[in-house]
């Protein structure tokens, strides 16, 4: 204590200077980690739906932050402009043809993230300018002419696959086990094996709602990901065309004189076009199979091709369980109610 | 030199008046000591007097200037020239002996330098002898100690007006000896002293004028010889129970 | 009755009317201490060494166990709703916003508030007050406003440390039973740290100090005669100075939400 009073001065000096100093060097810490002695490069952009977008939200480029947003207003035109600004260290990345994207999380969680895509132009856009983006046919364009740089392994795509991936496993499963069954019920159309039809096909038919089930669920974790592909849903296509052209198939089945013996005995017409459709069913549950394996592990855009191809099968469901009812057809098709998929961004929705 | 005048003083506390219109005079290089029963506002007047307590009427006039409306450099001249030593020594507890006579004399005299203020302060305590440690604190002293201290105090920035109140109550004999040698040392000085004593000794040999008060209210004021000789029977029997007393014991 | 009501009030109306002339005639005391305050300089180094430089230990060891006890809680429970990083934000909300200041405020009102109720209780009890008057000294000049001056400064200083311990010193407890990677938390505590959240813990912690100072001095001069009246005025200089505390920090709230 004695100590204390005598060199009082000393001890408040160096208890106030201590203070001060640690409040500067908090400040200045402060200030070096929030950029405030950094110099900032201003743009601006525009989006259809402020939904998502935050002040404060970061731009990132491949999964690092070079930028975040200032600014947010909804327009006269119900368009919403942001203002952000680029790190100084990453002005070289703002090139001409650069694109943002509003990434949100196609299954609600994880929030949502503004990528930006630089173009592939050596010239860098001056501050204070319009950077388009993917909302818009400007941001679209520039990506369809392919001036645009964009990362092959996006990190929120990665995420999306990741998640539907036991989703695709199951859908793959279940597919497996439908081409046995369609297998099976081709073997025993042709005579190979005995049982009778309809409780074959009503198998095809407690399968096809299995996988029309599962294809739903992957469709709402996909939809984000997957847009324009073509190709591989085609054969499922005709398939479906063929066995929903009822004309044919169900009117003979209708026929109140027809037994699947007389089916059978009518010049093999009928029973050729069921097995050709049977057949049909096969090879394209074959290829689906083969191409859920593949998109477990690639990431192309496929939101069309599952969308096709659960309608698709919907359809051949609701045939094969008129099949399966009866070949005399005793309960009919029933009705069935359609349910909508979440194929739409929560960008997409209007004020 | 200090001529202090009172004029009209009242002072009320809780609901009962300490002071009643007071109004008198206490001539300057003159000792003018206040009698009167204890309990009468003796101790109330001299602080009065002191601008030590704010009064609820009336005004004090120092040299003929109102101390109420005083400004600052006016009042802090007053105080530099006048020192009060109190009944109860009143040295400043977290202070030691050395802080306590150092304190006036750098609020008054800061230009002095560091040798001179500290042969002030031992001179001072020589005077009154004291001859303890000067960085002890008034806790660690003998009530006479604290006395002794006390009047170096009020002594140390040489003022022309002193106010006492008994400063010698409850001092031992030893010590206020050297004490009144001091205080009657002062009487012979051109200071205006303004005292409450309770030694009759020392009333007779210091007073040259004295003023009279009982409950709170004048009785009678005067010279010394006047008021000795007064015919007031409130007078006389004040100046009988005091002055007239056989021992002397303090 | 109503008569007793309108002299209960009309007593508190003047109460508080003093209250505040005596606050302005700190303040205003407070102006001309610094251009002629050479009497009281040592009281304001000896009042921040008492205030300041020996709460310093109590301070330290609440922030570094508070610190340590809202990341442990907030690293175990946190990262289970997907919110690991809202730990910065509550970290910086509570220990410099909030209870850094009037955790400082309460420390303070308990060592120092109390103290100086106390002394300047005794002063007036043993005339060292008249003391102070007959020698020149103006008390307001020489004791109060270095208390004043001193209290308000120490509680800045320490706010500052506890901010410093807390949310620095807590991290190198939290080690030794959650481990958490250096660069990543100091990063984010600085990147979570705002200007205003030091503005605001400033402000508070220098309202704090006035209140704490100005109460605890008017109340020691509330003091008359005895000294019974001294422990009297100690516990309502203490009871006031915790409700307008707790006043004046709703109020900086109210203000900060508005603002930010």
């Amino acid at each position: 204590m004695k100590f204390q009073i005598r060199f009082a001065d000393q001890i408040v000096g160096l208890f106030i200077i201590l203070a001060v100093m640690s409040v500067v060097f908090i400040l200045i810490m402060m200030g070096i980690n929030q950029r405030w002695f950094a110099k900032d490069y201003k743009y601006t952009s525009s989006f259809k739906t402020g939904n998502g977008l935050s002040v404060g939200m970061p731009i990132k480029l491949k999964g690092f932050q070079i930028g975040s947003v200032d600014k947010i207003n909804l327009l006269e035109d119900n368009t919403v402009e942001i203002n952000f600004h680029i790190f100084d260290t990453y002005i070289e990345k703002v090139r001409k043809n650069s694109v943002l994207e509003l990434s949100v999380s196609p299954i609600g969680i994880g929030g949502s993230g503004m990528l930006f895509y630089p173009g592939k132009a050596t010239d860098i856009i001056p501050e204070l300018s319009f950077i388009p983006s993917t909302d818009f046919e400007e941001g679209k364009e520039l990506i369809a002419k392919e001036l645009v740089n964009i990362p092959p392994g996006d990190d929120t795509i990665l995420n999306i696959i990741n998640d539907i991936s036991p989703l695709l496993r199951s859908v793959d499963s279940t597919l497996e086990s439908l081409d046995e069954l369609l297998i099976s019920a081709n073997a025993t159309i042709e005579g190979d094996m005995e049982g009778p039809v309809g409780d074959i096909i009503e198998e095809v038919a407690v399968m096809v709602t299995m996988l029309n089930n599962a294809l739903s669920t992957a469709m709402i974790a996909a939809n984000e990901i997957l847009t324009n592909t073509s190709g591989i849903t085609s054969n499922l296509e005709i398939t479906t065309a063929g066995l929903t052209d009822t004309k044919g198939l169900v009117t003979h089945l209708l026929d109140p004189k027809g037994s699947i013996a007389t089916l059978l005995d009518d010049d093999d017409e009928l029973y050729k076009e069921l097995f050709s459709i049977v057949a049909e069913i096969a090879k394209t549950t074959e290829e689906l199979s083969a191409f859920v394996k593949y998109i477990n592990n690639t990431q192309p855009q496929i939101s069309e091709l599952l969308e096709g191809s659960r309608e698709a099968l919907v359809k051949g469901k609701d045939v094969l369980e008129g099949l399966s009812n009866n070949p005399l057809l005793r309960g009919g098709i029933t009705g069935v109610t359609e349910q909508p998929t979440t194929f739409m961004s929560y960008g997409e929705e209007e004020f | 030199m200090y001529d202090i005048y009172l004029k009209d003083i009242t002072l009320i506390k809780n609901e009962r008046k300490i002071l009643a219109d007071i109004e008198t005079h206490f001539p300057e290089g003159k000792t003018t000591v206040v009698i009167g029963p204890s309990g009468c506002g003796k101790s109330t007047l001299l602080k009065v007097a002191a601008a030590l307590i704010p009064v609820d009427h009336g005004n004090i006039f120092v040299n003929d200037k109102n101390l109420r409306k005083m400004n600052t450099s006016g009042l802090l001249d007053f105080r530099k020239n006048s020192s009060f030593v109190f009944q109860d020594a009143a040295l400043w507890a977290n202070q030691s002996v050395y802080q306590n006579m150092s304190l006036p004399l750098r609020l008054h005299f800061p230009e002095m330098d560091k040798d001179t203020h500290d042969n002030k302060i031992m001179e001072m305590l020589d005077l009154v002898g004291y001859t303890d440690s000067i960085h002890l604190r008034p806790a660690a002293l003998s009530n006479g100690e604290r006395k002794m201290v006390s009047l170096a105090r009020a002594l140390i920035t040489s003022p022309g007006l002193i106010y006492m109140d008994n400063p010698l109550v409850l001092v031992d004999p030893s010590v206020a000896k050297k004490m009144r040698k001091l205080i009657l040392d002062l009487h012979n000085t051109e200071a205006t002293i303004i005292a409450n004593f309770s030694s009759p000794e020392l009333i007779k040999q210091m007073a040259d004028y004295m003023i009279v008060i009982k409950d709170g209210k004048l009785v009678e004021a005067g010279t010394a010889e006047s008021v000795q000789n007064s015919t007031n029977p409130v007078t006389s029997a004040i100046i009988n129970s005091l002055l007239n007393q056989n021992q002397d014991y303090i | 009755m109503l008569g007793k009501l309108g002299r209960w009030m009309i007593n508190h109306i003047k109460a508080l009317l003093y209250g505040l002339g005596f606050f302005f005639q700190i303040m205003k005391a407070t102006i001309g201490f610094a251009r002629k305050g050479q009497v009281g300089k040592r009281v304001l180094t000896m009042q921040i060494l008492f205030t300041g430089v020996q709460a310093l230990t109590n301070i330290s060891l609440i922030a570094i166990a508070l610190g340590a006890v809202i990341i442990i809680q907030g690293v175990g429970i946190l990262p289970q709703f997907g919110q690991g990083d809202l730990i910065y934000p509550i970290l910086i909300t509570i220990i410099t916003r909030e209870l850094g200041p009037m955790l400082c405020a309460f420390i303070i009102i308990a060592r120092s508030g109390t103290a100086i109720a106390t002394e300047i209780g005794s002063n007036v009890v043993n005339h060292e007050i008249e003391a102070y008057i007959a020698t020149g000294i103006d008390p307001i000049s020489y004791l109060a406003v270095p208390r004043f001056i001193g209290v308000t400064i120490s509680l800045l200083l320490l706010n500052l440390y506890f901010n410093f311990f807390g949310l620095i010193g807590s991290y190198f407890i939290t080690q030794f039973i959650h481990p958490i990677q250096a660069a990543e938390y100091f990063r984010k505590i600085l990147f979570n740290l705002h200007p205003e959240d030091i503005v605001s813990s400033i402000i508070k912690s220098l309202v704090f100090g006035i209140i704490i100072s100005v109460v605890s001095i008017y109340y020691g001069f509330k003091v008359e005669q005895s000294s019974t009246e001294i422990p009297q005025m100690t516990i309502k200089a203490v009871g006031m100075s915790f409700v307008l505390c707790m006043l004046a920090d709703a109020f900086i709230v109210l203000i900060y939400y508005t603002l930010y």
